[in-house]
């Protein structure tokens, strides 16, 4: 008994239902297309973005750092090739014990790598680490210059996440002031990487490209020369031609290996000679005898004195009955001392007594035409600019001015406060008659029209004929006999104070005084201008008189 | 019984559409590949084997396939139980046997031999299902649900639940029952919860908690939106899909093949693939609707709303509109099971769904 089946109420119902489930499909693939839709369309620019960021790398690819050539084009920087391995991701378990085994621990990104090392690491299927190569800043030579260049220091990653190959960077010295133009212009590489951080594409977008070598005015076979001379001595020697204002030579001593510096940047810092401190540019000296010349010669022009008026030197200046006694440094005196004597012995009681006639601010002026007081504006950071007691000054650190602080002022103790390269600009201004031309290292292809002091031409010859007797028969005699003419002018430059003078040779080194040089050669048309100070000892003199030897001999002075 | 009677006749529509779909299937496989005609080649080799399913069929008319469906239906269960104690394990789940020359995954066989089996049941009580058979195909639906569950493979254990449920309904479940039945789904939803395994349960979470968690949980749904994502409206071209070619998609040969066309193809090539799925399923449907035979109707129907929902269920997958499980997308995944089971589904529509049932017997 089969039942009847209505065979139209069958398709009826299935018609109705198959309907229903078409509907039910169009309707799920609909909400898929509106998710599509929104993925591929609507938030398509940040997916993008997204995409990008997964799988591309960018690369700043570093041109070799600018050589740095001497004035005769000798390489006093350059570069030295090293060998590193990239970290692109996580290391597996198994490859760092690989590399563990070797003895290579690989904790930064980068990792400096030894020849053997790069060896084995190119030869192994490790991923997430490739080799590559780079290479590192190295100064021929070393300490003599480590000032002058400054140093650099590999740029961390923290900086610039983009950098994988490292970048240098200067932070002192030329490095740093020339920074831009030495790192030449940056390359990019686009990597397109896949999900292991492998590279699977390299893209070059523009080739990295050195800067043509940086020349300097220095003349390096000097410097070293120099830094010799200055070696086991603290203090500095700076040569200038003060034709042009360029820069021959500056030695700081105690230095350091600027090729070394990133180890031992920490031992350096901690050192109580400062070896890092850069004296001819940022270590501040009292002047001492010194400024004599340029008192004397803003006192000449000024008609403030007459160069033929003596006074009776005691041994001690006195400003009245009942002040205390300045002493000359040779304490029976000078006796009848004029100008140019007083220039000569480096008398001090004539200098007391003209700094008691000139005043504070006639001394300051004096010394403010010939640059004390301000920076020279060398091609160098970090230069200080000295201190000159002027109106501002006193009234800044002093209530009350007393006529003491004035006449020690006259010797170039007290407030003054020069460096080592004001001096060289002072002497330059002295020896080239007036014209200020800019201290410089790097030639300038444009020097500014330098400043031009006007000296009446007697009263600069008087003083430039007093410093070429100092020479002879003055405080620097020892080196006088030369086969060319040389005006000089020596200082000492008082740490502590003595009440007699016998306790000098029982002071402790740091306490004893400091030396100070200053001249130019030839007299009549200089071509050098000669600075050294040396802190606490003796050896100014001699070591100016190599220096001047050396440049004689080199043709330098002619 | 000849291969090709005289009067051999077929669906050509939908003939071409599904050859239409395994041209893009290849041609997506050789991008995923790498631009290689290695994949491609594999599958087509693997595929091969429906040549002995059409050979099949042509000695077998539409009663005699009706008579072998609970048979096939059983064998079928059988290799899943079978799987459960001689499976191969792969990624936490045991879903494959190994046949020692070839692997198989029986949940793709059952999703086949179920409606078949549905069908031929229904076709002998007749329509609108009721009573007893009722009670027997739901039956018939849970067991292999509850198998399939177990391997653990949520997503095909759910498609094989909508299918037999598709199927019932399409033979005219009363309305009381269906109504009765979503409001017990309802109620039962927060049991299934418990039920799901730990991953399962991320897996849910991770889609509803954005963008959260993106290197574990998220990773995989995070770098296939990213992918769907940055092809835009024309895609990058074949082979040029960044984050397929590099790796970015695990599973991008499978499960994941829908990234390497949404990206290298873009919005296009995606409003297009799924034109062509929804054409392919409604071609069935209407196939289906065409046939006087309630068990033609309903394989034809059941197939292509597995079909369907198999592609629409991938698809959303790997878009992050559902959670991840694993289900490939037919035609395009790469493994031999999953192609083989939907070419012999579209073979047994072409046979059954002949679009003059008269001529049924010749093919």
């Amino acid at each position: 008994m089969s039942t009847l089946r209505n065979r139209r109420q069958e398709a009826k119902i299935t018609l109705a239902r198959l309907l229903l489930i078409a509907a039910f499909f169009i309707i799920l693939f609909l909400i898929l297309s509106i998710r599509l839709y929104h993925l591929q369309i609507t938030a398509h620019t940040n997916y993008e973005k997204l995409s990008k960021h997964n799988n591309s790398q960018t690369m700043t690819l570093m041109p070799y750092r600018a050589k740095i050539l001497d004035r005769h084009g000798k390489v006093i920087a350059n570069h030295k090739a090293e060998l590193y391995a990239l970290k692109t991701g996580e290391l597996s378990e198994k490859d760092t014990a690989i590399l563990s085994n070797r003895g290579i621990s690989l904790t930064q990104q980068l990792t400096p790598l030894s020849e053997i090392d790069y060896a084995f690491i190119s030869n192994q299927p490790l991923s997430h680490i490739t080799t590559t190569h780079g290479y590192s800043r190295y100064y021929p030579y070393g300490a003599s210059m480590s000032h002058l260049l400054g140093h650099v220091s590999k740029t961390s990653q923290h900086q610039s996440p983009d950098i994988y190959s490292y970048a240098y960077t200067g932070k002192s010295g030329i490095e740093s002031t020339y920074n831009q133009y030495l790192q030449g212009t940056l390359g990019v590489q686009k990597n397109i990487i896949n999900a292991k951080g492998e590279v699977y594409r390299e893209l070059l977008i523009s080739n990295p490209e050195s800067s043509t070598p940086l020349k300097l005015t220095i003349d390096a076979s000097l410097q070293s020369f120099a830094y010799e001379q200055m070696s086991g001595l603290t203090g500095s020697a700076i040569v200038i031609n003060p034709q042009s204002g360029e820069v021959l030579a500056a030695i700081s001593t105690p230095s350091y290996d600027n090729n070394e510096l990133d180890k031992s940047i920490a031992r350096l810092s901690q050192d109580a000679d400062k070896p890092v401190f850069n004296r001819y540019l940022q270590a501040l000296y009292p002047p001492a005898s010194l400024v004599k010349p340029f008192i004397a010669l803003g006192a000449l022009e000024d008609d403030m004195i007459d160069p033929h008026a003596t006074i009776n030197d005691p041994g001690f200046y006195k400003v009245n009955e009942n002040s205390r006694e300045y002493r000359n440094y040779r304490r029976s005196g000078h006796g009848i001392v004029d100008l140019k004597k007083a220039l000569v012995v480096s008398n001090d009681t004539y200098f007391y007594s003209l700094a008691h006639k000139l005043g504070i601010d006639n001394i300051a002026n004096y010394l403010k035409q010939f640059g004390f007081g301000e920076k020279t504006r060398i091609q160098l950071q970090g230069e200080a600019s000295g201190v000159i007691p002027d109106k501002q000054y006193r009234a800044k650190h002093y209530k009350k001015w007393y006529t003491g602080q004035t006449i020690i002022a006259g010797i170039g103790q007290g407030d003054l406060l020069t460096t080592p390269l004001q001096l060289a600009r002072a002497t330059m201004l002295l020896a080239n008659g007036g014209i200020d031309y800019p201290l410089h290292i790097i030639p300038k292809y444009v020097l500014p029209s330098p400043k031009r002091l006007n000296f009446n031409s007697k009263n600069l010859h008087y003083i430039i004929e007093a410093m070429q007797d100092v020479a002879i028969n003055g405080t620097a005699r020892k080196i006088g006999k030369k086969p060319f003419t040389l005006a000089c002018k020596t200082g000492s430059a008082q740490v502590a104070e003595l009440k007699e003078q016998s306790h000098y040779s029982h002071l402790p080194r740091h306490k004893k005084d400091h030396h100070l040089f200053l001249g130019f050669a030839p007299a009549n048309h200089p071509s050098v201008v000669i600075v050294v100070v040396v802190e606490h000892q003796h050896e100014a003199l001699v070591v100016a008189n190599n220096i001047l030897d050396w440049c004689y001999n080199q043709g330098l002075i002619a | 019984m000849r291969l090709f009677p005289k009067h051999f006749t077929l669906d050509w529509a939908l003939l071409i559409l599904v050859s239409m779909a395994i041209l893009t299937g290849l041609m997506l496989l050789y991008s995923a590949d790498h631009l290689s005609m290695n994949l491609p080649l594999k599958q087509l080799t693997k595929g091969s084997l429906i040549l002995g399913v059409i050979l099949g069929l042509s000695y077998l008319d539409e009663r005699k396939i009706r008579e072998l469906s609970i048979p096939l239906y059983l064998i079928s269960l059988a290799l899943l139980i079978f799987v459960l104690y001689k499976g191969y394990h792969t990624k936490g789940a045991q879903r494959w046997l190994n046949f020692y020359l070839f692997r198989f995954e029986p949940s793709e066989l059952v999703k086949i031999t179920l409606p078949m089996a549905l069908a031929s049941i229904i076709h002998q009580q007749g329509i609108p299902i009721k009573g007893k058979t009722l009670i027997q195909a739901c039956i018939m639906i849970f067991i292999p649900f509850i198998l399939v569950l177990k391997q653990p493979d949520l997503g095909t254990a759910l498609i094989l639940l909508l299918i037999g449920g598709i199927t019932i309904f399409a033979a005219g479940l009363n309305r009381k029952i269906i109504y009765g039945g979503i409001l017990l789904i309802m109620a039962s939803l927060p049991l299934f919860w418990q039920m799901l395994h730990g991953y399962q349960r991320q897996r849910i979470i991770t889609l509803f908690s954005g963008d959260d968690d993106l290197k574990h949980h998220g990773y995989h749904i995070h770098q296939s939106k990213i992918a769907i994502g940055s092809g835009g409206f024309w895609g990058k071209g074949l082979g040029l899909g960044d984050q397929v070619q590099l790796g970015f998609i695990p599973e991008h040969k499978t499960d994941f093949i829908f990234t390497v066309l949404s990206e290298e193809f873009g919005f296009f090539g995606n409003i297009l693939w799924l034109c062509l799925v929804v054409t392919i399923g409604l071609r069935c449907i209407y196939l289906g609707y065409k046939q006087r035979n309630t068990f033609n109707k309903l394989v034809c129907i059941s197939l292509s709303s597995a079909y369907m929902l198999g592609s629409w269920i991938n698809m959303s997958m790997v878009c992050g509109l559902l959670p991840v499980v694993g289900v490939p997308l037919p035609f395009l995944s790469y493994g031999g099971t999953s192609f083989v089971a939907t070419l012999a589904a579209f073979a047994l529509i072409l046979k059954l769904g002949h679009t003059d049932p008269r001529k049924q017997h010749l093919w």
